[in-house]
């Protein structure tokens, strides 16, 4: 077309630099900030995976000071270079030095425990593959060769692999050996005791030390021969011990049990959280929005709002002993369990207390974002509304809480996000190292909110006090801090998922 | 006879020059011509008299006196921000919803006037219809948008609400559009059918007077042409008040014509003369697009 002017942009040098300097650095940023993510996930995941899965058990051959060389048995836990040159190695081992810890007695065998070895000292190593780690019922690991199987007293033909020999009792389908294919399967954490084809079966053990030790079956938690194991029955062993969340390698008590109820603990105080400060945000947020008006005390309380989402959270948990606890809780305890006093049953920290203080604590992101949403919902809507003869209350619930529920959600995922992660509060409001029950059973009224509870992240701030320098205790802490981000991304997710669902019938309204 | 005087389109008197008082009179024999059957000429559906509207004491309308008649499609023309939509809002009191909103002077619908205390604003709304610029259906279905409103009324026989979503939607001249899609979210239409469904959704509640504020501004032609059918349509059953800034369009399809100027009536007559004969120089400056 004639006479047509296209416009041109004017490039400057200056303005280039500028644009380019702000989608350079913005993506800098941005690189950074997944950077950064992806780094914590990472250093967590390495650390859980090598939590789980089952180390080779070598067998070194030390020398010391000019005597003949002798053989320990132990999983490599860590290596230092000390600053002339020289490393050496901490391994998990009996010892064979003679400074362990070795019960007196015959019939028992020394457990681990940590030694260094100079690497000099080291004049062989080696991963042979009938090299046994067996675990015991009082939960000590042992390091050594299976010599002999017995049943009922009768020697078994066995080869030293403990794999082969499982098998064959596989193939044999001798139900009533099932209880000792348990043991010996790597991958399997057997529980001898609930096995109720109980058999009389036992084996002969031999550590480095050439020490034999007849061990009962009954007593044997687990035996394996990772050296031997094939990748596959490493995986199979590694997805048992993450299921179970107990350590192939290490000494772990009672974790399986406590992580389930800290999950338990923590998804249940989130889940009553939620239920406590979605309407309580959403109303609240309509209230300010729609009824309140500038007057002063809308003002004080959006001034109140906005700066509550700044208060250290240690100082809601002093509320919410003060006020929950004490008032609350003790007023409760008068009226409704009297008969129990003084044993407190509300008057006391509890699941409750707890996901209400942490309610309070995220209602301003719950009140902010629900407001949002509402300024964002066009005028005309209302009107519209108020047009057809709606009234203001008609309004607000046909018109104005529908569009406001994504935004509601919206302030959920954050408030999930933020009470599952908060950790100082709950120490004054219930939250304890090892609950004796979970607050969720088959006993009526099935949800005991007033019981104390385990958590997440109260559990992992104890496991890393606990935890000595020692470098092998951060995986079960990795672990941990993992399943506690999954179990936080996965609430997360699923307000995400609810959200979107909304979003998708509201969209083309909210553009 | 106080009706026949209401009826009288009112020019303002400190606007109006003194030699303009003898063609005030010619007006009223005109507008009495104009409308063939003289009894139900004389009905009048809203009155306005000295009303005077501020927001947050900014003037937004200024004395302004008129009769819109019953059966008639009255349309209200004017520069942007003259003060079209503040009037049109005040006869369903939708300004009542703007606390900087200040109102002297009074307002009658069928001889009620609607500013007193005691008046149900509720049903008000209810007989007095209205239609936005930019179309507004709830993020709702089809159906559900046209129920609303006889849902807020308290229908609740799902016969009777498909018979009147189905009326409803015949009247907006939208049923065989949608017929098979009635659960579809009213979003999906596009823009010319929204217009529609919203005037749909207010007939539903089967009003007696319609407003619509400037209702195919934001439509293109096709659609425009389509929801001024549907004004045609609808004018043998209401009262229909229109703004609109599009000057053939209150040619054709209104009966009398208000032009507005920095929030006053200037001239009211009837369409014809309106566009053919008007009497004040700001009128002819402003249809002759010598406006500004
Ligand atoms: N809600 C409101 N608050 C304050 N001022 C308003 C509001 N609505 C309209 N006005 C003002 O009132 C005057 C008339 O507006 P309006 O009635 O919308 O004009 P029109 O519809 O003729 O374009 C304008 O000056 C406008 O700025
Ligand atoms: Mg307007």
């Amino acid at each position: 077309m004639p006479g047509l002017k296209v416009s041109r942009r004017r490039f400057t040098p200056k303005s280039w630099i500028s644009g380019s300097w702000i989608s350079l650095s913005s993506k800098l940023a941005t690189g950074t900030v997944i950077a950064i993510i992806v780094a914590v996930l990472l250093i967590l995941l390495s650390g859980a995976v090598s939590y789980f899965w089952p180390r080779p058990i070598y067998e070194f051959w030390v020398e010391r000071s000019g005597e003949a060389a002798v053989p320990v048995h132990g999983i490599i836990a860590g290596k230092e270079n000390a600053a002339d040159g020289s490393a050496r190695l901490l391994i998990r081992s009996v010892t064979a030095a003679g400074d362990d810890p070795a019960t007196p007695g015959t019939d028992r065998l020394p457990a681990a425990d940590y030694v260094w070895l100079p690497e000099t000292a080291v004049v062989q190593r080696s991963r042979p593959h009938h090299l046994t780690a067996m675990e015991t019922r009082d939960g000590r690991w042992h390091w050594g060769y299976v010599v002999q199987l017995q049943v009922d007293g009768e020697i078994l033909a066995y080869t030293g692999s403990l794999i082969d020999f499982s098998n064959q009792l596989l193939a044999a389908d001798c139900a009533a050996q099932q209880h000792m294919i348990n043991a010996l399967r790597p991958a399997r954490v057997a529980d001898a005791c609930s096995d109720a084809e109980f058999i009389d079966w036992r084996l002969l053990f031999e550590d480095a030390e050439r020490r034999q030790v007849t061990v009962a079956g009954a007593d044997i938690l687990q035996l394996m021969q990772p050296n031997g194991a094939g990748l596959l029955d490493r995986i199979a062993s590694f997805a048992t011990h993450l299921v179970t969340f107990r350590s192939p390698n290490r000494y772990a008590p009672h974790h399986g049990q406590d992580i389930v109820a800290a999950i338990y603990g923590t998804v249940l105080m989130v889940l009553v959280m939620s239920l406590v400060v979605s309407p309580l945000g959403g109303l609240a947020a309509v209230y300010l929005h729609e009824y309140a008006g500038r007057g002063w005390l809308a003002t004080v309380l959006r001034v109140a709002v906005n700066n509550l989402a700044g208060v250290p959270s240690i100082i809601y948990g002093v509320f919410g002993l003060g006020f929950f606890i004490h008032a609350v809780g003790g007023r409760f305890d008068q009226w409704f369990f009297a008969d129990k006093l003084p044993v407190p049953t509300f008057g006391t920290g509890g699941l409750l207390w707890a996901a209400m203080t942490l309610a309070l604590l995220t209602l301003p992101v719950v009140i902010v974002a629900t407001e949002e949403a509402l300024a964002r919902i066009p005028r005309s809507l209302k009107e519209g509304g108020y047009a057809l003869g709606a009234t203001q209350s008609e309004a607000v619930r046909y018109l104005l809480w529908p569009l406001a529920l994504p935004g509601l959600l919206t302030g959920m995922i954050l408030a999930v996000a933020r009470a599952a992660g908060e950790v100082a509060p709950l120490m004054l409001l219930g939250v304890v190292k090892q609950a004796s029950s979970l607050p969720i059973d088959g006993n009526f009224p099935f949800l005991h909110l007033e019981r104390k509870f385990m958590h997440l992240g109260y559990y992992l701030y104890d496991l890393a006090f606990r935890n000595t320098n020692l470098k092998e205790g951060l995986g079960l802490l990795f672990a941990v801090a993992l399943l506690l981000v999954v179990v936080v991304l996965v609430l997360n997710l699923s307000a995400v998922f609810l959200r979107n669902r909304l979003y998708d019938r509201y969209r083309k309204l909210m553009s | 006879m106080s009706t026949e005087e209401n009826a009288r389109p009112d020019l303002q008197s400190d606007q109006t020059e003194p030699d303009q008082t003898p063609s005030d009179q010619t007006h009223q024999s005109d507008l009495l011509e104009a409308v063939p059957p003289a009894e139900e000429a004389a009905k009048v559906a809203i009155a306005a008299d000295r009303l005077s509207l501020n927001y947050a004491g900014r003037p937004a309308l200024d004395a302004v006196t008129l009769s819109i008649r019953h059966g008639l499609v009255t349309a209200f023309i004017g520069p942007s921000g003259c003060g079209k939509s503040s009037l049109l809002r005040c006869f369903n009191r939708l300004n009542d919803l703007n606390d900087e909103c200040e109102l002297s002077g009074t307002v009658t619908i069928n001889g009620e006037d609607i500013y007193r205390p005691d008046v149900d604003v509720i049903d008000l709304r209810r007989r007095v219809g209205m239609v936005f610029q930019r179309p507004n259906p709830f993020p709702k279905s089809i159906f559900e948008n046209v129920a609303f409103g006889p849902r807020l009324q308290g229908v609740k026989s799902m016969a009777a609400l498909e018979d009147t979503v189905e009326w409803s939607l015949r009247g907006a001249a939208l049923w065989d559009e949608v017929k098979g899609r009635l659960d579809r979210s009213a979003l999906e239409l596009s823009s010319g059918q929204q217009q529609r469904l919203v005037i749909a959704r207010a007939i539903a509640v089967k009003p007696e007077i319609l407003l619509l504020d400037e209702p195919c501004s934001s439509l293109d032609p096709i659609s425009t042409l389509k929801v001024e059918e549907l004004i045609h349509d609808l004018k043998s059953r209401y009262t229909i008040v229109i703004v609109t800034h599009n000057m053939q369009q209150a040619a054709r399809v209104s009966d009398y014509t208000a032009f507005m100027n920095q929030g006053r009536l200037v001239e009211y007559d009837s369409t014809d003369v309106i566009f053919t004969n008007p009497k004040d120089k700001q009128t002819e400056d402003y249809i002759t697009g010598r406006y500004g």
